[in-house]
């Protein structure tokens, strides 16, 4: 398996967000989903992602609940908040903004 | 409604900082269960499966460490164990220590002290009704190339001033001098103001 590429700084945040938009999910099934719905090309490791987690909630983006799992034992499951879906809107023009740049770029010079 | 929620979170990682890092443990470890069941999956042994994981796991500790940075726990209990290493080095070494504290309160007691009297000269308003409107007037003269501050006010130019200085709601002059006093006991000498009768009006005190 080739090493997955190195996220672009701000953007797992912008996973993570846009990951647990649809459903409140723990760690586990947020690394899970990102490497499964991104065709396994991102893999985000959990040095990376519990930090990221801790980041947000400390920033009020998401919040946390101990809950039963699909994992069959508690898991800490994270939510967005309302702030946190305003963030969301916000990191994903963001996003598209430089994407699109990126493509012009690649597209014209 | 952001603000609060982040304010509690904030406290509640710095007060029950054992919980939080207790919550994290189980956190990570359910992740490292989760990498081992899927290994064993896979066909594994359990103890070959243990080693891949940790393997692709990477280091804990240092993962723990960032959460609590993120949380900014790091940075209030390092404050608080910076503190308490000074006041351990402050005990320990009173050598220097004791200098260093003389030397400190004296210099802000010369503070307070200068202070006290710039406040009670410069910065605190004079003692009159609306001392916002007071303001000095001084006599200067230009002659040629000359000019001179604080030139005597002579007694042609007092109405000069009084009838032209339509800014001001009263005008008055003063001047100091001495007085020496004498009677039935040694003479005695005094200092005086000389004023007109505009200066107490412009105060706003007494004869009105």
């Amino acid at each position: 398996m080739p090493k997955p590429s190195d996220l672009l700084q701000g953007t797992l945040d912008l996973l993570i967000l846009k990951t647990i938009a649809r459903e409140p999910l723990h760690g586990w099934g947020i690394a899970k989903r990102i490497q499964v719905l991104s065709g396994e090309v991102l893999s985000v490791g959990q040095g990376s992602l519990y930090p990221a987690l801790h980041r947000l909630e400390q920033q009020g983006w998401i919040e946390a609940e101990w809950k039963d799992s699909d994992l069959g034992r508690l898991a800490k499951v994270y939510s967005l908040t309302r702030a946190g879906r305003k963030q969301l809107e916000r990191e994903l023009n963001t996003w598209s903004r430089l994407s699109s740049a990126v493509q012009l770029l690649i597209q014209t010079a | 409604m952001r603000l609060r929620r982040v304010i509690l979170h904030r406290l509640r990682s710095l007060f029950r900082g054992s919980h939080a890092n207790a919550d994290l443990e189980r956190e990570i470890d359910l992740h490292f269960e989760q990498l081992v069941k899927e290994a064993m999956a896979s066909g594994m042994s359990e103890s070959e499966a243990r080693i891949l994981a940790r393997r692709q796991f990477g280091p804990v500790e240092s993962t723990k460490e960032k959460c609590r940075d993120m949380r900014r726990v790091n940075l209030i209990e390092n404050f608080i164990r910076d503190v308490r290493y000074a006041l351990r080095m402050i005990r320990t070494k009173p050598g220097f220590s004791v200098p260093a504290l003389v030397s400190l309160a004296l210099g802000i007691g010369a503070n307070i002290a200068i202070f006290s009297v710039v406040n009670a000269v410069l910065i605190r308003p004079l003692p009159y009704p609306e001392p916002e409107k007071l303001v000095g007037v001084f006599n200067s003269a230009a002659f040629a190339s000359l000019f001179i501050k604080d030139w005597p006010l002579t007694l042609e130019m007092y109405p000069t001033y009084k009838e032209n200085a339509q800014s001001f709601e009263e005008f008055g002059v003063w001047t100091v001098g001495a007085a020496i006093v004498t009677g039935v006991a040694d003479p005695e000498q005094v200092a005086t103001v000389t004023m007109t009768h505009g200066v107490l009006r412009a105060l706003g005190v007494g004869l009105g």
